[in-house]
C-alpha cells in the first residue's frame, strides 16, 4: 500500500514541481508570446480540442507513425535476424547499414519530398527510416548473441536446423528485438513531427509550424505537450506489454 | 578389449548396459591452427576406453584439456588427430547419443523447467514427451517446479533441471563439465549423492569433469588424471570404494588415501608446468 502510494506521489511531485516552475517563470517573463503560462496553454488546449483540429492532427500523426513504424519493423527484424544467421550475407550487407545509419532522418526529408511529394507518403518514409536503424541494430545484436551453450545443448538434444531457428535463435534474440521495437517506436514518433514541420499539411508537427507562423505560442506549446504525453504513454504501454512478450523476464525486471 | 585400455571391468551391477562404449584413439585437438600461426595443442595423443555404464572422472591442472576431451566426445569440437567413437561409430558432431550437463547457464531461459526437460524428447519425436519430462523432473526432486522459469530457481535447482534435461532422452552417454563447480559445498554434496542415486539405478556411461579431487573419487570408478602442455593422460587411478556409495563413504579412509595420491600427482604436474613456463623468461 505504502509502495503504491509512493509510485503515484513522487511522480506527481515531479510533474507538479515542473508546472509550478513553469508558472513562476511565465509570471516573471510576463510575455505570452515568449512563454505563455500553463493556464493560457490549457485554454489553447481547450480551444483546439473543441474545434476538433487537435484530434484531427493527433490522428494524422499517429496514423503516419504506425504505418511507417510497421514498415520499418517488418523489414528490419527479418533482415537483422537473417544477417545474424548467415555470415556471408552479413559481410555483404552490414557495411551498407553501417554507412546509412549515421544519416539523421531529417536529412532524408529532401529526398522524401522529391520522391513522394507532400502528405502522408513522405512521412511514412521518414518515420520508417527513423525506426529502421534502432530496430535493426538491436535485433541484429540479439541474433548474434545466442549463447554457445544453448546451441550446443539444443544440438545434443537432437534439435534439427529448423528447430534451432524456431526454438533457440528466435526466442533467444527476442529480448533485444523487443528493445529495438521499443526504441524504434519512440524514434518514429519524434521523426513524424520533424516530417510534418516540413512536408505535411496536417499533424501535430504541422500544428506547431502553423501556430508559430501565426504567432500563437500557446498552441505551439499545446502541440509540444501532446507529443510529450502521447510519447510517454506509448513507452509505458510497451513497458507493460513486456511481461506478455517476455514472460520469463518478469521475475528479473519486477522482482 | 582395446590395447590402449587399462580398464578393469567394474564389478557386476544390476543390468549392465549394452550401449555407451566410448573409445578415444590417439585423440589430438589443436586450436587456432589456420594460416602461418602455430596451432597450440589443447590435447595430444589421448587414448582411453570407457566401458558401458562406467563412471569416470577427469581431473587435472587448469589448461590440461579436460573440457576439450569432453567436447570431442560430445562432438562440439572436431579432433585434428585420432578418432572418437561411441559404440563403434565415429562422433562427427553433437547428437542425442551423448547428453551434456554444462557448467551453468545452459538452461533455455525462455522455457519453463518442464519445457526445458521436454525439449529433447520432443525433438526426438518420442511419444508423451511431456509425461517423460515430468517423470525426469520428479527424478531430480523438482516435480513441483514444472512451471517455473529458470530465472526463479536457485543454482542447485537449475543444475538439477539441467541433469533432468540431459537424462530425459535416455542417452547411453552422459557428459558433465564441472556441473557442480558453482554450487556451495553442501548443495554440491547433495547433488553428488542425487547423481549417484540416479546412476546406480540406471548406469549410463558418465564422463565427469571436476577440479574437486574428493568429488572425483567419491563419484567415479576410475579417475583419469590429465597433465598440461600439451594436455594428455598422465595417470589412471582405479577407485575401489564399494557401491552403492552414500554420505558415509566420505569418511572411508580409502577415499582420503586416494584423494591424497591424486592430489600429489596433480600438484606435481602443476609444478612441472609452472617451472617450464619459467624457463622462457
Amino acid at each position: 500500500m505504502k509502495k503504491r502510494l509512493g509510485s503515484i506521489l513522487w511522480p506527481a511531485l515531479g510533474v507538479g514541481g515542473f508546472i509550478a516552475v513553469w508558472a513562476v517563470s511565465a509570471r516573471l517573463v510576463d510575455n505570452a508570446l515568449m512563454l505563455p503560462s500553463p493556464l493560457v496553454v490549457l485554454g489553447g488546449f481547450r480551444d483546439l480540442l473543441y474545434d476538433g483540429s487537435l484530434l484531427r492532427d493527433l490522428r494524422a500523426s499517429l496514423h503516419r507513425v504506425l504505418v511507417g513504424y510497421a514498415i520499418a519493423a517488418g523489414l528490419a527484424v527479418p533482415l537483422a535476424l537473417v544477417l545474424a544467421y548467415f555470415e556471408t550475407l552479413r559481410r555483404i550487407f552490414l557495411p551498407v547499414i553501417t554507412l546509412l545509419r549515421p544519416i539523421p532522418p531529417i536529412a532524408w526529408i529532401p529526398l522524401a519530398i522529391l520522391w513522394f511529394g507532400l502528405g502522408d507518403k513522405p512521412a511514412y518514409f521518414i518515420t520508417a527510416v527513423a525506426s529502421f536503424f534502432p530496430i535493426f541494430i538491436n535485433a541484429f545484436s540479439g541474433g548474434v548473441s545466442v549463447e554457445t551453450d544453448h546451441l550446443n545443448a539444443a544440438r545434443c538434444l537432437g534439435a534439427g536446423r529448423w528447430s534451432m531457428i524456431r526454438r533457440i535463435y528466435l526466442p533467444s534474440s527476442l529480448p533485444q528485438v523487443w528493445t529495438g521495437l521499443r526504441i524504434g517506436l519512440g524514434q518514429s514518433w519524434m521523426a513524424v513531427v520533424t516530417a510534418e514541420l516540413i512536408a505535411a499539411p496536417s499533424g501535430l508537427g504541422f500544428l506547431i509550424q502553423m501556430s508559430r507562423l501565426n504567432l500563437e505560442t500557446p498552441h505551439v506549446l499545446v502541440g509540444m505537450l501532446v507529443i510529450g504525453v502521447v510519447g510517454a504513454f506509448m513507452t509505458t504501454l510497451l513497458g507493460q506489454a513486456e511481461r506478455f512478450v517476455l514472460p520469463w523476464r518478469r521475475t528479473l525486471t519486477h522482482g | 578389449m582395446s590395447a590402449v585400455s587399462t580398464a578393469i571391468d567394474v564389478t557386476a551391477r544390476a543390468l549392465p548396459p549394452k550401449e555407451g562404449l566410448i573409445r578415444l584413439t590417439g585423440l589430438g585437438v589443436r586450436y587456432g591452427g589456420t594460416g602461418r600461426s602455430r596451432a597450440t595443442a589443447a590435447v595430444q595423443d589421448v587414448n582411453l576406453c570407457i566401458h558401458p555404464g562406467q563412471f569416470i572422472a577427469l581431473v587435472g591442472p587448469s589448461g590440461c584439456g579436460k573440457t576439450t576431451v569432453l567436447n570431442a566426445i560430445a562432438g562440439f569440437v572436431k579432433p585434428t588427430e585420432g578418432t572418437v567413437t561411441i559404440d563403434g561409430s565415429s562422433v562427427t558432431g553433437p547428437s542425442a547419443r551423448a547428453g551434456v550437463v554444462f557448467q551453468q547457464h545452459s538452461l533455455f531461459p525462455w522455457m519453463t523447467a518442464l519445457d526445458n526437460v521436454a525439449f529433447g524428447p520432443r525433438e526426438l519425436g518420442l511419444p508423451n514427451s511431456r509425461e517423460l519430462a515430468r517423470r525426469h523432473l520428479s527424478l531430480v526432486g523438482l516435480g513441483d517446479f514444472a512451471d517455473a522459469y529458470p530465472s526463479t530457481l536457485s543454482g542447485g535447482m537449475r543444475q538439477r533441471v539441467g541433469l533432468a534435461r540431459a537424462l530425459a532422452t535416455e542417452p547411453p552417454v552422459l557428459l558433465m563439465d564441472e556441473p557442480f563447480g558453482a554450487l556451495d559445498a553442501l548443495t554440491r554434496e547433495l547433488m553428488q549423492e542425487l547423481l549417484l542415486g540416479i546412476w546406480e539405478k540406471k548406469p549410463h556411461t558418465v564422463v565427469f569433469i571436476t577440479h574437486d579431487v574428493e568429488e572425483a573419487v567419491f563419484l567415479a570408478d576410475r579417475v583419469v588424471v590429465m597433465g598440461a602442455q600439451p594436455g594428455r593422460v598422465r595417470e589412471i587411478i582405479e577407485v575401489d570404494l564399494p557401491r552403492p556409495r552414500s554420505a558415509e563413504t566420505r569418511n572411508d579412509s580409502r577415499l582420503a588415501h586416494l584423494r591424497a595420491e591424486i592430489s600429489a600427482i596433480i600438484r606435481d604436474e602443476s609444478r612441472r608446468h609452472f617451472n617450464n613456463a619459467g624457463d622462457g623468461i
